[in-house]
């Protein structure tokens, strides 16, 4: 498998760019403290 | 049909004695100039290049070359080419060199580095790439893993607008890049039980057959053709590819996203859509059933300027083939809307369930994985070292990694302001800005040339090295040259056929000297090119084998690449789950992404930033829709200007036009012609077009003249016929993707002796540039 952080044209993780709502599923920036759509508090990052 | 010829005519080996010449099979890249990478037969002999020929044995090209290919031996011999490492002795701009040793070279550019680092921060380092020359991976491992610094730049092409969108939009729709399925990806090509042949192929935004664009061989549609495969073409002009075609849309320039829209519109208006893949692999297609609402087909033949009932008709035609290609091309990415257009048409091949079935869009990766092209190094950069890069912060999509650039525009504004911080030097391997890629190419060379230190690696003495060069270094060509490409496949050697001329080096050797100079930590490890190759080739799970055994084999096949519904078997994601690589997993018509980055989510139109619908007023000074960069035959962007043959094909820079409005504005055919705007003006020969639309005028790009005095004031007369003192930089569409190189506005005068008392190049190189543009 071809991997970004080497610099190989895939996109990177996905899951350092999006993080779903746990309530309501929206796709929250992985920044946001809490959900822009319904305002559930959003998982810590480790 | 293909392959009748007499196969034991044709060797298959890598090398062998052929009476005095030595022949190696092998592939090149560029120099010559170009994107693909044929299989060719190199005669030589005493070390000496005598005679080319295309290898009937290479899948790939099958025998053929273009006269880039065929007329090499001209550029590799060329006495134009530099011949050993220069530093400059004059003035900036005075063409005045003193010949020094490699050492010397290096002495100075290690003096320098260090010199950086401990007063500015090796940060204060920009490298400046081009497109092809196959000097990609090499200037960024130059400027990360050498010099440490994280700032790689297109240079300088607004909005990165060159094949950048495309695979964006495709990577954040399915995780990967798709290309039209010519059966190329297989050895057996045609004869491969798999593949089938597409139906039809519309050929988007770029004529293959003479620019061989993204390492796709114009003339497999060709072969397409004898199949009996249908075409429509989407140009502006009447291509030979258009004039072969079922339907040709003649649309106005920069409005691709529209079209693709109104297709989109028509095949879900009328149940042409293909209801498995939607259902099963896609994600927000009610969205995107809402959005194409707002664009039916009169609404389009409006905007685009292609009457309704061919976009119907069209869509229909595409729709109803089954499989289907689109085979796309750079004037989508070179638009304000080349996100919106690439996401569009990208979702034409999802909703016709055409991605990744035989004779549709096939998903590729780079060979084995090999190529890491610009994004090579980046390990290399620690985070703190990131944050610093040039206007990343200002672009999601540059800041999440999506392409391994800073952004052109936003590095134009760090040299002309000096913020965040002063670049002390540039590193410019394999592009000369001023003459080809650089939007408003005037402001361009200012900005520049407040730089302190510069080094130019290139193969001939250009306007942008005599501009700005502090040190010139001869760069080798492919046919002197080991290396291997893997873009996207087979894997394929490029093996050195000939000795390097006088003493240039490739530009491997030079990755490995600097290294071993500045990095031993990272490069004392290579004895030699060869084995860093071998490094190269083995790393991170590539192939089991060296560098002289892909030598030997000429050319590999990865299966992974010819393998067809690679979602379904679970050969894309990390995970191994069927699916995409998306956030989702699914095709993803609405992006998640875009809506996290406050992007539309969907695609749309965005009218051209200067034309009829955006600025009338500015359309009665300036009545003409200026398009650009179409391709030549012998030259590639800015190279080949020396070569007496190409020169005899191509003696002038001409720009097209409808004869109804040449004979409006009294000119004729091979008169001189301003083309003009706010920016500035240019001067290109009149040919007459009966294709174009009367309001649409065309102008090439990437013109010098090797023939003229290279000191400035003249500079080799590189804004004499220069179509980009006419484009822009800074302005670019919302993702900040996309530049309007091929839809601004112009006005069309004749050239006289009374307009043409100073010659641009003066009016840029002493008068500080055209008086409307000074700032
Ligand atoms: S497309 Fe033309 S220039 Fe490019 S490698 Fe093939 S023959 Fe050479
Ligand atoms: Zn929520």
């Amino acid at each position: 498998m071809c991997s970004n952080d080497k610099g190989g044209f895939v996109p990177p993780d996905a899951n350092k760019l999006v993080a779903r709502c746990p309530a309501c599923k929206a796709f929250n920036s992985p920044k946001n403290i809490k959900c822009k759509k319904c305002g559930a508090d959003m998982p810590k990052k480790s | 049909m293909f392959e009748d010829f007499n196969m034991e005519l044709y060797r298959t080996e890598a090398r062998w004695q052929e009476g005095e010449y030595t022949v190696t099979r092998t592939s090149v890249w560029t120099a010559p100039g170009c994107h693909n990478g044929c299989g060719v037969l190199l005669y030589s002999k005493n070390g000496k290049l005598e005679k080319i020929e295309g290898d009937p044995n290479a899948p790939f090209n099958r025998g053929r070359l273009c006269l880039r290919c065929i007329n090499m031996i001209e550029q590799v011999y060329s006495n134009d080419r530099l011949k050993w490492p220069l530093k400059r002795v004059g003035e900036k701009g005075d063409n005045k060199w003193q010949r020094i040793t490699w050492d010397e070279a290096y002495d100075i550019i290690e003096a320098k580095y260090n010199e950086i680092k401990d007063n500015h921060g090796v940060e204060s380092i920009a490298t400046l790439v081009g497109t092809g020359r196959n000097s990609m991976w090499q200037p960024a491992v130059i400027t990360r893993a050498i010099f440490g610094s994280p700032n790689l730049c297109f240079g300088f092409l607004s909005g990165d607008s060159c094949y950048q969108p495309r695979m964006t939009a495709n990577l954040i729709k399915l995780g990967d890049c798709v290309i039209s399925d010519c059966s190329q990806t297989h050895p057996l090509r045609e004869k491969n039980s798999e593949w089938k042949k597409p139906e039809v192929i519309v050929v988007w935004g770029n004529n293959p057959l003479v620019s061989n664009g993204d390492g796709f061989m114009g003339h497999w549609i060709v072969d397409m053709m004898r199949l009996g495969t249908k075409l429509i073409v989407v140009d502006p002009a009447l291509t030979w590819l258009a004039a072969k075609a079922d339907i040709w849309l003649r649309g106005r320039p920069g409005t691709d996203a529209a079209l693709a829209l109104g297709f989109l519109n028509v095949i879900i208006n009328e149940d042409l859509y293909d209801h498995d893949f939607v259902e099963n692999w896609t994600y927000g297609f009610e969205d995107l059933v809402e959005r194409v609402k707002e664009y039916p087909p009169e609404k389009v033949a409006d905007i685009t300027w292609i009457p309704k009932d061919q976009i119907v008709e069209a869509a229909r035609m595409y729709a109803k083939a089954k499989p289907a290609a689109i085979q796309w091309g750079l004037a989508i990415d070179m638009q304000m809307a080349a996100m919106e257009a690439s996401g569009a048409i990208t979702d034409l091949m999802a909703l016709t369930g055409n991605i990744d079935v035989p004779g549709g869009n096939i998903i590729q990766r780079y060979a084995y994985n090999r190529s890491k092209k610009y994004g090579s190094a980046i390990e290399y950069i620690p985070e703190e070292m990131l944050l610093k890069r040039i206007g990343t912060y200002e672009s999601p999509i540059h800041e999440s990694g999506y392409t391994p650039f800073i952004p052109p525009d936003k590095l134009l504004e760090c040299l002309e302001t000096g913020r965040p911080y002063p670049v002390q030097m540039l590193w410019l391997q394999g592009t000369n800005p001023i003459a080809n890629m650089a939007g408003e190419a005037p402001r361009v060379y200012a900005a520049m040339k407040k730089v302190p230190f510069c080094v130019v690696v290139d193969l001939f003495m250009t306007p942008s090295a005599v501009a700005f060069a502090d040190l010139v270094l001869p760069a080798a060509m492919s046919v002197e040259r080991d290396s291997f490409r893997a873009w996207w496949t087979p894997l394929r050697s490029i093996a050195r056929g000939a000795e390097q001329y006088e003493q240039s080096k490739s530009d491997e050797e030079i990755v490995l000297d600097l290294g071993k100079r500045i990095r031993p930590d990272r490069f004392d490890k290579y004895k030699d090119v060869n084995e860093y190759l071998t490094q190269l080739l083995k790393e991170d799970g590539g192939v089991d084998y060296d560098f002289d055994t892909l030598v030997e084999r000429v050319n590999d096949f990865w299966d992974w690449d010819y393998t067809y519904q690679k979602h379904e078997k679970g050969l894309l994601r990390s995970d191994g789950q069927p699916g995409f690589v998306t956030p989702t997993g699914l095709y993803e018509f609405t992006s998640p992404l875009f809506d996290v980055w406050g992007f539309d989510m969907l695609p749309k139109h965005i009218e051209p930033v200067e034309g009829p619908y955006t600025t009338p007023e500015l359309m009665r000074e300036f009545p003409l829709i200026l398009t650009t960069g179409n391709r030549l035959w012998g030259c590639f962007h800015s190279e080949h200007r020396q070569l007496p043959t190409m020169r005899e094909i191509h003696p002038d820079p001409m720009m097209d036009i409808n004869p109804q409005t040449a004979k409006e504005l009294g000119i004729n055919e091979g008169d001189w012609v301003w083309l003009e705007n706010r920016r500035g003006r240019c001067k290109q020969k009149a040919r007459f077009n009966i294709g174009l639309d009367p309001k649409v005028v065309r102008g090439e790009h990437g013109w010098w003249f090797p023939e003229k005095e290279g000191a400035e004031p003249t500079l080799y007369g590189v804004f004499d016929s220069n179509i980009n003192n006419l484009t822009t930089m800074g302005v670019h569409g919302p993702t900040h993707y996309g530049a309007p190189y091929k839809s601004t506005v112009c006005k069309v005068y004749k050239v006289t002796p009374e307009n043409d008392r100073v010659s641009p190049t003066e009016i840029v190189t002493r008068m500080g540039g055209f008086s409307y543009a000074k700032r």
